[in-house]
């Protein structure tokens, strides 16, 4: 009896199970009939537009990317490059101020060089110091001379003197300057007078050289121009004809003076004119 | 082999913002796409705002999709989340009464009275697509949305999974019990019926 009941309730399980799966089933073919939904007409339209105006942002926004980059990239070189310069110029300053590891090697020998230049200096200096006397001491003999009425010895040798500075100026482009200076004195405005000999003009020699210097000491603290010069031919005397235009106290004279180169000498000629000329030295 | 190939240029074109390219890629999967978004939204306008969401989400971040499963998976993933979105600002909105609570373990479960089997006759009458698709939209969402997914939509377990982000036996185990818990739903609005 009871096995009987058993059998009834297995049965009834199975069936229950049965009607459940069955069910089931059912359910699902419902769901998996569920008809596909086309979109509707308007959207297509509506999403294009709002895909356009996305793009375009989208677009926008790697542009603004690609330019902060590109900006950034620029920034970066500039600051190294403005490091590097700010490490250049640090580097450079602390070397020149000494103020480096190595300021104290760096400082005695720049001490050393110092001192090395210095006695090379008080060396030139001294050389100097000596030239100047000499040429201090020669102008003033020059000075005693003329104020001593040089005689002829003397004036020899103060022409052998002024040869020899006229030979050192020359030396360089001193010869060929007066050379040119000769031959195409007319356009220079150093030289304004060429010494004539008869109707022609003379070459210029060291003995012409040499009267014109004893002119420029004879006429000392004046304001002059040598307006012409002419040699003769037989006595072998310069006469140089001068037009002084003021005294050494700075008054305007506006005179002219004929001076004789002769001997070795320079004095005034007998035909220049009286009053406020300098006195000469022969006189 | 050439789809594949095709695909991948469209995806590349689309990423650098070609609309054109990105609606071909689209094309094949939007009506799949829309009808998923019906199904979860039951509402036309709701599914089409959702769709156009989703496919503009799928075109601002397609440089993220690096190709670990299909292009239309990923899709049908960003539509899926998109409209649990929707239903979430929808669930603040609205004041649905559910007669549903939930239990110890934090499941949600359905609170009727333990009935009899019911007559197959019974089952027949009250089984029909409208009831059907409003008994789903009783129960919990993630027994509807994996029932959406496999039953309607026909996906298999493992676009499922990559869909919703689980392994294939959580599927498996979830789609079970979302079947059973959508015919008890369809006996109990019966029964109400009834009553």
């Amino acid at each position: 009896m009871d096995k009987q009941i058993d059998l009834d309730n297995r049965a009834v399980d199975i069936e229950k199970d049965d009607t459940q799966d069955k069910d089931m089933e059912k359910l699902l073919a419902i769901l998996h009939d569920t008809p596909e939904v086309e979109i509707p007409a308007g959207f297509d339209q509506r999403f294009s537009q709002a895909l356009k105006a996305e793009g375009s942002k989208i677009r926008e926004e790697k542009r603004m990317a690609a330019a902060n980059k590109k900006r950034k990239w620029y920034l970066k070189v500039a600051a190294t490059a403005a490091a590097c310069f700010v490490v250049v110029f640090a580097s450079v300053s602390m070397y020149n101020d000494d103020i480096g590891p190595d300021s104290g090697r760096i400082a005695s020998e720049e001490s050393a060089e110092t001192q090395m230049s210095l006695s090379g200096d008080m060396f030139n200096d001294a050389t100097e110091e000596g030239a100047s006397k000499d040429a201090v001491i020669s102008t003033e003999g020059i000075q005693e001379k003329e104020d001593l009425n040089l005689s002829a010895e003397q004036a020899t040798i103060a022409l052998g003197r002024v040869d020899a500075e006229y030979r050192g100026e020359s030396d360089g482009n001193g010869q060929d300057t007066g050379q040119a200076e000769i031959y195409y004195g007319m356009q220079s405005s150093e030289v304004d007078t060429l010494c004539r000999e008869g109707s022609k003009y003379a070459e210029a020699t060291e003995e012409y050289w040499a009267y014109r210097r004893l002119v420029d000491e004879y006429l000392t603290g004046y304001e002059f121009t040598v307006t012409d010069c002419q040699r003769d031919k037989d006595t072998g005397s310069y006469l140089f004809e001068v037009h002084i235009v003021m005294d050494p106290e700075g008054q305007i004279v506006d005179e002219s003076l004929i001076l004789r180169g002769e001997q070795g000498e320079i004095h005034e000629s007998e035909n220049s004119t009286e009053g406020d000329e300098p006195q000469t030295g022969s006189d | 082999m050439a789809d594949v190939y095709n695909e991948t240029v469209l995806i590349e074109k689309a990423k650098s913002g070609d609309e054109a390219s990105f609606e071909l890629l689209i094309q094949n999967c939007k009506t799949k796409a829309y009808n998923t978004a019906l199904r979860y939204l039951r509402d036309e306008e709701d599914a089409m705002d959702a769709l156009q969401e989703s496919l503009i989400k799928v075109f601002r971040h397609l440089d993220k999709f690096k190709g670990d499963s299909k292009f239309d998976t990923w899709v049908y993933r960003i539509v899926v989340n998109t409209c649990n979105d929707f239903l979430r600002k929808d669930k603040n909105q609205r004041t649905n009464v559910s007669f549903y609570r939930m239990n110890e373990d934090g499941e949600t479960m359905l609170e009727i009275p333990d009935t009899a089997p019911t007559p197959p006759e019974v089952f027949d009458a009250k089984l029909t697509t409208s009831c059907v698709m409003g008994c789903l939209n009783e129960i919990p969402k993630e027994q509807k949305e994996i029932i959406i997914l496999r039953d309607i939509q026909g996906f298999s377990y493992e676009e499922i999974g990559q869909i919703l982000n689980c392994s294939m036996g959580t599927v498996k185990s979830r789609i079970n019990r979302a079947r059973q818990k959508l015919k008890q739903s369809i006996l109990e609005q019966y029964d109400r019926s009834c009553v």
